[in-house]
């Protein structure tokens, strides 16, 4: 076979710097696990912008980027409540450091060098899990355990509490609902994001004439990074509305 | 915003799949119960679909 099918994304930093030094362990660890080192990264940046921001403490803000903090806060807030009403106000810090986390992993591959996390199956699952996790208990600390399992059954009341095969079929119609959501949030996103990361890696090959459209991808992977956030909190958001709401029955 | 509808699409067949096998496997059930779990996969994806739509249609009223 003349040339692979398979098109090879564009080297990031840890790649050339650990080709460059074969004999450094530390670095050889950190290609290893590239997607976890690109995370915390993101973590470490994103730590220390919250921590400048809510250094000086003030009733109105004091600088800039503590104005900027409490605009994308009250932001969240009421894109959460909004969704679930003020009820919702607990979810807001989860969902909120969600977006802010992903919305940063999308941006960060754009830069050149650099890659997203988000690209990778790994850790867009391992969001998605967190987000099925704390949806579940919080559905069984609103309806309670039997609570819970008489809503998957899908409230067999009357006759159909006496028969076996319309719960049963509700409970494993339920139970795949519940699986389809950290396999379709993980999924898109990672879809999304390596596309994205592809086509650029593609295009930049293309030499000074690429130059156009790649600038007008970056353009489009910027919004998309925009947009894949908002709709995984959006989905998350109407996942804990779902779980929260009891009169909430299947469509 | 809608790309979320194909994606859940695909992955209610999928989930059912897995749960078909995983059924077959713990309870010794014949090779059709993975195709009937996803065909429930498939059904179980259009009610999600419709969930969230109703939710989003609630929140833009």
């Amino acid at each position: 076979m003349g040339e692979s099918a398979v098109i090879p994304a564009s080297a990031d930093i840890l790649e050339v710097l650990a080709k460059k030094f074969p004999g450094n362990s530390f670095l050889k660890f950190a290609y290893l696990w590239e997607n976890i080192t690109f995370s915390l990264l993101i973590v470490l940046f994103l730590g220390a912008l919250a921590f400048f921001a809510c250094r000086k403490k003030g009733l109105l803000p004091v600088t800039r980027l503590q104005a900027a903090a409490e605009l994308i806060a009250e932001g969240l807030d009421n894109f959460v409540c909004g969704i679930i009403g003020p009820k919702g106000r607990k979810f807001t810090p989860f969902i909120g450091t969600l977006f802010i986390y992903i919305l940063f992993m999308n941006l960060f591959g754009l830069i050149p060098f650099m890659k997203s996390s988000t690209a990778s199956w790994s850790t867009t699952l391992a969001l998605s899990l967190c987000v099925f996790f704390y949806v579940q208990y919080t559905a069984i600390k609103e309806l309670g355990f039997l609570g819970y399992l008489d809503h998957l059954a899908g409230r067999p009341r009357g006759v159909l509490a006496f028969t076996a095969v319309m719960p049963l079929f509700m409970l494993i119609l339920h139970i795949i609902t519940e699986l389809i959501r950290p396999l379709s949030l993980s999924l898109r996103l990672r879809g999304n994001i390596w596309g994205d990361e592809l086509l650029i890696s593609l295009l930049a090959r293309f030499g000074i004439k690429g130059l156009p459209l790649l600038f007008f991808n970056m353009l489009m992977g910027m919004l998309a990074g925009i947009i894949q956030a908002a709709v995984f909190c959006l989905l998350t958001t109407i996942y804990f509305s779902l779980a929260l709401s009891r009169d909430e029955e299947t469509a | 915003m809608v790309s979320f509808i194909p994606f859940i699409l695909a992955a209610g067949p999928l989930a059912g799949y897995f749960t078909g096998v995983f059924l077959q496997e713990k309870f010794h059930l014949p090779l059709w119960a993975v195709l009937v779990s996803v065909g429930v996969g498939f059904l179980a994806a259009i009610t999600e679909v419709i969930k969230i739509l109703r939710v989003i249609g609630r929140v833009n009223k």
